[in-house]
């Protein structure tokens, strides 16, 4: 319930799952707190799926974004300018971001030649399970390797992703005109990047 | 640092002797009672001990007369004026009293020298377990037991001298010595150091308030249990029927003496338990990221503020003061034992630096 | 109004019950009010209609809202609204809750199968955010409320009152004092003034007479405490509101932003959105802890230090820090403190395809608190030709135990050793479902016949069927870091101050009235006579006061004979209130058995009989019982004329 504070919306991790270890016989070991970290797949088990579309003119900026892709290549979304851009923030180890895969693989060529392109995020990854991720997939589009995060960051004062999957579409202007939180279907996307595009299907 | 084991000895040894004074002090405190019957302190003039007399002789005379209707006990009053104003002696009338704030007869002054030189002994103990330790020493239940021990004594002692209670003397030390023997016997827990989460200047000003008001709300406890049982001496008295217990309750003032004694206490304590509680507040900031995040000891340290504020304003309203006012007081102080021991013991939080199996 | 009839609302005539047949015997009043053919609205006075029959009208929805205030603001529903608080509070200590240890209430569950549902529907695993406790205690801050602030207007419109006039009879107060002296009965009064303005009395003088009040600051603290309690409770929704709590395991080498999608756990106040997190981000760069080697205290821990370097702002400077747990980082307002740590052995996958699928450290959570005996679970969702999952246990310092399992004796890493049990099939994670990355859904799995051996680093485990193979590379260690912000913090720990500074005013000063009246004497001097009492003074501490301040009277006037009475009981306050003395206590006569005795005499005893009930305060609305009735009217009437404003309606403390 409620704005009832602090106490009872306490952070699970700050949990104690007691310094009890320390009631054993001169052994006075123990944590500091003792909390059970969780899992971050809590961080999208709360948000339900939800797209928006920004109107002309009411589209924020998209931050300058660059850095490394996983297969160690440079990569500016700055050279993307004129072209929509699909911005998909995922991780090999979140279920909804591997359930939406097949259909922004699919997309991600189809839409090719129409002068949309897709880049990934890759959050809290290792190279080698992006890389595994990616073949099994068949993703055929480049993502940046963001292990600490920090992209998700530049984008905080704008259109902060709050959980993932989540998909931001940058009209060929650089500005956000669409965004989309949790696994995306092949409909919705299709339809949403159109209408940003300007593209008729 | 490693633990100064000669000094860590040394304090395991001074609170065994501490305990044998409180025992024997215990011992002459009772003695006092059995031997110095007609003992009046030196100070007191005749002058005042009539004023004490008459008002227990009005009570019957008022509750006989109260039979006869409510006009009947009024003239009771202006015989009780006129008794005092004819037993107080031409002169200032409070000179006296100042005079002798110190134990008279043979076995108080035993009992009170013993209680001091224990008391003494208690703080040395306390201190040189801090030094062998190098920290502060309250950091498991052994020395928290100790620490809130000695406060409580040093209460009496403070109480002794200053409101003349010596007549707590005994019912005090008698849960001090068991506390604390029981405290050297299961509680035991060998001099070592803190674990990160206790290695805080909070420790300092938390702990210690809780001390503090510990201390004083264990008087304040005794102080109420006597006076609740003096009371109902009293009363059945009063009535007419037998009460075996009088016996004990004539070398204690008048009960409502002892319950103006305990609510000084928790007027003392009160306040720094809230500090304390406030202290643990910030320190849990500092430590664990909220400031209350109801553990069960926040939790129960709450309850025990909550039960002393109904103490208080109980005394506030109107048919609760007295009795009532002195079972929520009890019941405060049974909340404040199980937050003190029951929760580090059978409840697990982030609070339990028990120390122990 | 009713009417002389009667109506549906009033009795009918008949009963005759109630028939005016004269003046009220409880209320002599009335005798003067009853009702006359000539003057039917003379029954007003006593509250008797015009026919002299009680009022019986039922309350209009009005009445029934002021009724409810009145109670909702009295002490004895303060008392109790107190009393469930603490009550309720106890389930919340007692039982797990959900808040703070999820995985306790789901071992409730297990272990009590049939109360826990029924609990669960009560929320006593979440007793904090019921709506019964939010009842409870917004009830109570009501009612404080009610009662809190009209007595601050009052406060405030009292200021600059004086005191009331002094009574004509100062001897039936509860200290009193007179004497005789040469001055005249001006200038003793004026002497008096004197002294009593010395020391900040508020003073009044009248024709032979001087009244003087302090203690006024008693009120202000008791004000204060209360108002502050109310600010504590606004600075927590201010915090719930606008703040947020988040945490983050971090292996050494990792960093993190603050951003929902960085956080493990996040839990936003319901007015924060993810644009307003503060934008700084952290790195772990090494973590370090020390535990007792030897001696009794082996395995404790002594000290953990982890080492940070933090930005502040996006692209902004890097700092460095080193994080303890009594010493947070706060950055840009935030608080982020250490508040756990472990193990991450490191693995390396190879599938069934040759190729590497998985290279990096597995946070292990500790299920062995004090020897960090963790437990973990590798998946590997993109291994060919199967899906690969591992569950695994690391020692950090394994020893041969009793029976010759492997156990950890120590939380450093002294002997790292990982035995692993393998799995192969579908993870379940393509279809959506999130899952824990601490726990491995065996429902689509099938258990590899490998047998666990606990692995040193650099040793493999070959997977039948060509499933691969795994390899214990290392370790590392992460910590745990709760992120928390919260704006109502500050004004939390001023009123909590504010309210501490209150509850010492309140309990320090009380509030008290001295008299003096000087009346020229038949021979020719002064008599001079003072009285005071002192309003809530259960704890005493007045008289003392009340003595030095005659004394000095006295010595001023240079008076002679003096008479002093004692308070009522007989029991003076000061060091000799508590006296204890041995004195030869007359036996109590065997009084009459006064078991059927009327009320007023059992309420009548020497505890009825003291200070506490002689004083003004106790004559309210309220207690004008036997007990004050009887003993004393003559002291009730005198200390009513110098206590008017007692005489309401409310218990006043």
């Amino acid at each position: 319930m409620s704005w009832l504070p602090v106490p009872a919306r306490i952070a699970i991790g700050a949990a104690l799952a007691a310094l009890a270890g320390l009631a054993t016989a001169g052994c006075d070991g123990g944590q500091i707190a003792a909390n059970v970290p969780q899992s971050s797949g809590q961080s999208f088990v709360s948000r339900s799926y939800e797209s928006t579309f920004y109107q002309v003119g009411h589209r924020p900026a998209a931050p300058s974004v660059s850095g490394t892709t996983i297969t160690g290549q440079r990569l500016s979304l700055a050279s993307y300018r004129g072209k929509t851009v699909v911005l998909n923030f995922w991780g090999s180890w979140c279920p909804p971001c591997r359930r939406e895969a097949p259909a922004l693989g699919t997309l991600a060529r189809q839409l090719q030649p129409d002068g949309v392109r897709f880049v990934g995020i890759d959050i809290r990854d290792e190279p080698d399970s992006a890389q595994a991720f990616m073949q099994n997939f068949n993703v055929s589009y480049p993502s940046l390797n963001d292990p600490n995060d920090e992209i998700a960051l530049e984008f905080h004062s704008t259109v902060p992703p709050a959980a993932i999957p989540t998909t931001l579409i940058i009209d060929s202007s650089g500005r956000i005109a669409a965004r989309i939180f949790g696994a995306a279907t092949y409909t919705e996307l299709k339809d949403l990047v159109a209408k940003v595009a300007g593209l008729t299907s | 640092m490693p633990v100064n084991v000669t000094l860590a000895d040394t304090s395991n040894g001074l609170l065994l002797t501490t305990l044998i004074l409180y025992a024997l002090a215990m011992l002459c405190y009772a003695s006092d009672f059995a031997f110095a019957r007609h003992r009046v302190m030196a100070a007191i003039t005749d002058g005042a001990a009539e004023v004490a007399a008459p008002e227990l002789v009005a009570a019957p005379e008022l509750v006989a007369a109260g039979a006869g209707g409510p006009s009947a006990p009024a003239p009771a009053k202006p015989a009780l004026n006129a008794a005092v104003a004819a037993s107080t002696p031409a002169g200032p009338a409070h000179d006296d009293v100042s005079a002798s704030r110190w134990p008279s007869g043979f076995w108080l002054r035993l009992a009170f020298g013993l209680t001091c030189t224990g008391v003494t002994l208690h703080v040395l103990a306390v201190l040189t377990r801090g030094l062998a330790e190098h920290r502060v020493p309250w950091g498991n239940m052994y020395e928290f037991i100790g620490a809130f021990t000695c406060m409580a004594v040093l209460v009496l002692v403070a109480a002794s001298v200053w409101y003349r209670a010596y007549y707590m003397g005994l019912f005090v030390l008698l849960p001090v010595v068991l506390g604390l023997g029981i405290d050297l016997t299961w509680i035991y827990t060998p001099a070592g150091s803190l674990v990160p989460a206790l290695q805080s200047y909070w420790i300092a000003i938390h702990v210690t308030a809780m001390i503090v008001a510990i201390g004083l709300f264990i008087f304040g406890a005794v102080v109420t249990t006597l006076y609740l049982l003096a009371d109902r001496s009293q009363r059945r008295l009063a009535a007419g029927q037998p009460s075996w217990s009088a016996g004990i309750w004539r070398h204690l003032p008048v009960p409502a003496v002892l319950d103006r004694l305990t609510y000084r206490s928790v007027l003392f304590g009160f306040p720094v338990w809230t500090f304390g509680v406030m202290a643990g507040a910030i320190w849990a900031d500092h430590a664990w990221g909220r400031y209350w995040g109801w553990d069960p000891k926040e939790t129960w340290s709450f309850i025990t503020w909550v039960v002393y504020a109904m103490f208080l304003h109980a005394r506030a309203t109107a048919g609760w003061r007295g009795r009532r006012a002195a079972w929520i007081q009890l019941a405060g102080f049974a909340c404040l034992m199980f937050n003190v021991i029951g929760v580090n013991l059978w409840i697990t939080g982030l609070h339990s630096y028990a120390g122990m199996s | 109004m009713t009417t002389a009839k009667g109506d549906a609302m009033t009795p009918a005539p008949a009963d005759g019950e109630f028939r005016a047949a004269g003046p009220d015997l409880a209320d002599p009043a009335s005798a003067a009010a009853a009702p006359t053919p000539g003057n039917p609205a003379s029954g007003r006075r006593a509250g008797l209609p015009r026919t002299g029959r009680p009022r019986t009208g039922r309350l209009g929805p009005a009445g029934w809202l002021r009724w409810f205030w009145r109670q909702l603001t009295s002490m004895r529903t303060a008392l109790i609204l107190l009393f469930l608080l603490a009550l309720a509070s106890v389930p919340g200590s007692v039982l797990p809750q959900e808040g703070i240890d999820p995985a306790a209430v789901t071992q409730y569950y297990q272990s009590h199968p049939a109360l826990a549902p029924i609990f669960s529907r009560l929320s006593l695993f979440n007793v904090f955010s019921a709506p019964w406790f939010a009842a409870i205690y917004l009830l109570l801050f009501a009612s404080l409320a009610g009662c809190v602030l009209p007595r601050t207007v009052r406060l405030v419109g009292s200021a600059r009152q004086k005191p009331p006039r002094a009574p004509s009879n100062l001897a039936r107060l509860p200290a009193s004092a007179s004497y005789t002296t040469d001055l005249t009965p001006a200038a003793a009064l004026d002497s008096a003034a004197g002294l009593l303005g010395g020391r900040r009395f508020r003073m009044r003088r009248g024709e032979g007479w001087v009244s003087a009040e302090k203690g006024y600051l008693r009120e202000v603290g008791n004000l204060l405490f209360h108002i502050a309690l109310l600010a504590l409770l606004f600075s927590v929704g201010l915090g719930g509101i606008f703040g947020y709590k988040a945490n983050r395991l971090l292996i050494v080498g990792q960093g993190f932003a603050n951003t929902p999608t960085d956080l493990d756990v996040f839990h936003p106040g319901r007015l924060v959105s993810p644009s307003d997190l503060q934008p700084f981000s952290i790195n772990l760069q090494s973590f370090r802890a020390k535990y007792v080697t030897s001696g009794p205290q082996l395995d404790q821990p002594l000290g953990y230090y982890a080492g940070l370097s933090y930005r502040p702002q996006v692209g902004g400077p890097t700092k460095h820090y080193t994080l303890t747990v009594n010493h947070p980082l706060v950055v840009d307002n935030v608080s982020v403190y250490l508040i756990g740590h472990g193990y991450a052995p490191v693995f390396k996958v190879t599938d069934g395809t040759g190729r590497v699928r998985w290279d990096g450290p597995v946070p292990f959570i500790p299920v062995q608190q004090t020897t960090l005996t963790s437990e973990g679970v590798i998946k590997v969702p993109d291994a060919q030709p199967y899906q690969l999952g591992f569950a695994g246990v690391f020692l950090p310092s394994a020893v041969e135990g009793a029976g010759g399992q492997l156990e950890s004796a120590f939380p450093g890493p002294l002997n790292p050793r990982v035995s692993l049990v393998a799995f192969k099939g579908n993870l379940g994670m393509n279809s959506g479902e999130p899952q824990s990355v601490y726990s491995l859904d065996t429902k689509g799995l099938k258990q590899l016949p490998v047998a666990p051996r606990p692995l040193s680093a650099g040793q493999s485990v070959k997977l039948p069927d060509g499933a691969g193979s795994i390899t214990y590379v290392g370790y590392q260690q992460w910590v745990s870091l709760a992120i928390t912000y919260d704006p109502g913090q500050l004004p939390a720990l001023a009123s909590g101050i504010a309210a501490l500074a209150g509850l010492i005013l309140s309990f320090l000063i009380r509030r008290r009235r001295v008299f003096v009246r000087a009346v020229a004497g038949p021979d020719g001097g002064t008599e001079v006579s003072l009285g005071g009492l002192a309003r809530s003074d259960a704890a005493g501490g007045f008289d003392t006061e009340f003595t030095e301040l005659s004394q000095l009277l006295r010595e001023k006037h240079n008076g002679r004979s003096m008479r002093a009475s004692r308070v009522g009981d007989g029991t003076v306050d000061g060091p000799a209130d508590f006296d204890y003395r041995e004195r030869p206590r007359p036996a109590i006569p065997a009084a009459p058995h006064v078991a059927a005795a009327p009320a007023n005499a059992k309420t009548v005893t020497a505890e009825t009989v003291t200070a506490e009930t002689v004083t003004a305060e106790t004559v309210t609305a309220e207690t004008v019982t036997a007990e004050t009735v009887t003993a004393d009217m003559a002291t009730a009437e005198a200390a009513a004329a110098a206590n008017p404003e007692t005489l309401t309606g409310r218990e006043e403390e």
